[in-house]
């Protein structure tokens, strides 16, 4: 698993990561494209989780027909069995789609023992679990910003700092995400993207190559200040 | 708001103050796993916390007590969660250097917090109960869950509909149950509920109005008193896209199942109100006679 993970080793004292790299072994499961039963993975109420060693899914929550999506990929722990024996207040859906082919360590019960002998790889693994809630809240200041195409511009450079390929003309992120998946990250509407996204491919700023989206300009920032008169579409909230 | 002042006052007994977190340990070795993990605490009292002065970089913190805010802000805008005891921190992590999106964390302490700090001597006790370490990654997972179900909160058209959703969904963490509905007891302002349903002051106070006149969500002292159903129980009610489509807006997918069709799964599916509380009238699930949780963590 620390070969595949090796930031994970990082914490480790030098003098201890080859045997950590010989002793943290994981069975690992391949998850092909589309829909993903995630209870099809069977692992103890105890055990760690899901540690994604490549690949990229999509986990949606849904109330009451409207969705917020959550991107992850290499590095991201999941526990998909955590809190379903709960009854939240709120009624909502969970539903996972594999995007590109994903390959998934299983941390059981026998993993967490072998980590007995390297805790600081167990804090590792809370911290990276962590990680996913700091994404989600970059990914809530988004969708404050009133405008459709910031937002989108915003996404893709938060993505492009976890994914993103530099090259001369700019930053490519090779992932290819549909016009529905980005209108669940950022909270719009599936048609209301493809006018932004059009909005942005005629500005040169986010454009779809065969690569995949090229990313140009810098990162957005404090693209209010720079242009806050800029005409483009805005997403109908009708009690703002 | 006043800048925070802070203390190292004491160590706690982790496990004690978190019996959840005790009951992943088998219970031939909980008295002795309560005993060894203990950590350091951080008393915080109410007001802005500079959390990067503090000397203790990449240390995860559990939330023992407490009402903290983290307020993340990207291009002049801000989304914010709401944190409390059992969550997981990692207070000194702000931004990464890499990051190509320029954004800012900050954090308010809104009601007297006492933070654990969960540093390399904790870590190391950690180790001789390796069920912890799954409890504690269940624990960082479930701020996910949480901003998750924001999110789709936050995709809502109307204002007042993620108002009420979100109290709903404070409810099921901090909700209290009283004969007359269930109440909120978070002191919350209009601005901070603003940047928790990504909508401006303004229009959460005009927003609120709407649901107090609706008898749906109403302020009082110390809170919010909740009447009703939850929102989002209208899907299990009426399962089939029967109901009314909100102005104008894209039908909704059917209860139970995502637009990802096979692969959808209902996570939070709970039964419908007349299985679930047989001997509550319909008209409040939640009601009981006396005051309870809805839900401990």
């Amino acid at each position: 698993m620390l070969e595949e993970d090796p930031d994970l080793a990082e914490a480790l004292p030098a003098a201890l990561r080859a045997g950590a790299v010989a002793d943290c072994l994981a069975k690992t499961v391949s998850i092909a494209e589309g829909n993903w039963r995630s209870t099809d993975v069977r692992l103890e109420h105890d055990a760690i989780g899901l540690l994604v060693l490549n690949g990229l899914l999509i986990r949606r929550v849904g109330i009451d027909g409207r969705f917020g999506a959550e991107l992850l990929g290499a590095g991201d722990l999941l526990r998909p069995w955590h809190g379903e024996d709960e009854a939240p207040a709120l009624l909502a859906t969970t539903g996972w789609r594999v995007l590109e082919p994903t390959r998934v360590a299983l941390l059981d019960r026998a993993f967490s023992w072998t980590l007995s002998r390297y805790p600081q790889i167990a804090g590792g693994l809370v911290e990276r679990a962590l990680v996913r809630a700091r994404n989600l809240a970059v990914g809530m200041a988004i969708v404050h910003q009133p405008r459709v195409e910031v937002r989108l511009r915003m996404l893709f450079w938060h993505m492009a700092s976890r994914w993103g390929h530099v090259r001369a003309d700019g930053v490519v992120l090779r992932h290819r995400l549909t016009h529905a998946v980005l209108a669940d990250m950022v909270a719009a509407r599936r048609p209301t993207v493809s006018t932004a996204m059009a909005e942005l491919a005629r500005a040169g700023l986010v454009s779809a190559t065969d690569e995949g989206w090229l990313l140009r300009g810098e990162p957005p920032g404090e693209l209010r200040d720079v242009e806050p008169n800029e005409a483009g579409p805005a997403e109908t909230r009708p009690a703002s | 708001m006043s800048r925070n002042t802070f203390s190292f006052t004491e160590h706690a007994q982790v496990l004690l103050e978190d019996p959840d977190l005790a009951q992943a340990v088998p219970s031939a070795r909980r008295s002795e796993a309560i005993r060894e993990c203990t950590a350091e605490v951080l008393t915080l009292h109410p007001g802005e916390w500079p959390s990067a002065a503090l000397p203790a970089a990449g240390t995860v913190t559990l939330v023992l007590e407490g009402l903290l805010l983290r307020r993340v802000g990207a291009g002049g805008c801000f989304g914010a969660e709401l944190l409390g005891s059992g969550d997981l921190l990692q207070p000194w992590r702000g931004a990464h250097p890499a990051d190509a999106l320029a954004t800012s964390t900050g954090w308010r302490v809104l009601e007297p917090t006492r933070l654990a700090l969960l540093g390399p001597t904790f870590t190391r006790r950690l180790a001789r109960y390796p069920q912890l370490t799954g409890a504690l990654v269940g624990r960082a997972l479930d701020r996910s869950r949480q901003l998750a179900i924001n999110m789709a909160i936050v995709h809502q058209p109307r204002v007042d509909t993620r108002l009420h959703m979100l109290l709903w969904q404070l409810a099921g963490r901090w909700g209290r149950v009283r004969p007359d509905g269930v109440v909120v007891p978070l002191r919350l302002t209009h601005s901070l509920l603003a940047e928790l349903v990504a909508a401006r002051r303004p229009t959460v106070s005009r927003a609120l109005a709407l649901l107090a006149e609706g008898r749906r969500a109403l302020p009082i002292e110390g809170g919010w008193l909740l009447c009703g159903v939850p929102p989002g129980e209208l899907l299990a009610l009426a399962p089939v896209a029967a109901r009314a489509q909100p102005r104008g807006e894209e039908p909704a997918a059917p209860a139970g199942r995502t637009e990802h069709g096979d692969g959808a799964r209902q996570a939070h599916r709970r039964p419908p109100l007349a299985d679930r509380r047989p001997e509550r009238p319909a008209a409040n699930a939640y009601a009981s006679g006396g005051e309870r949780a809805v839900r401990s963590r």
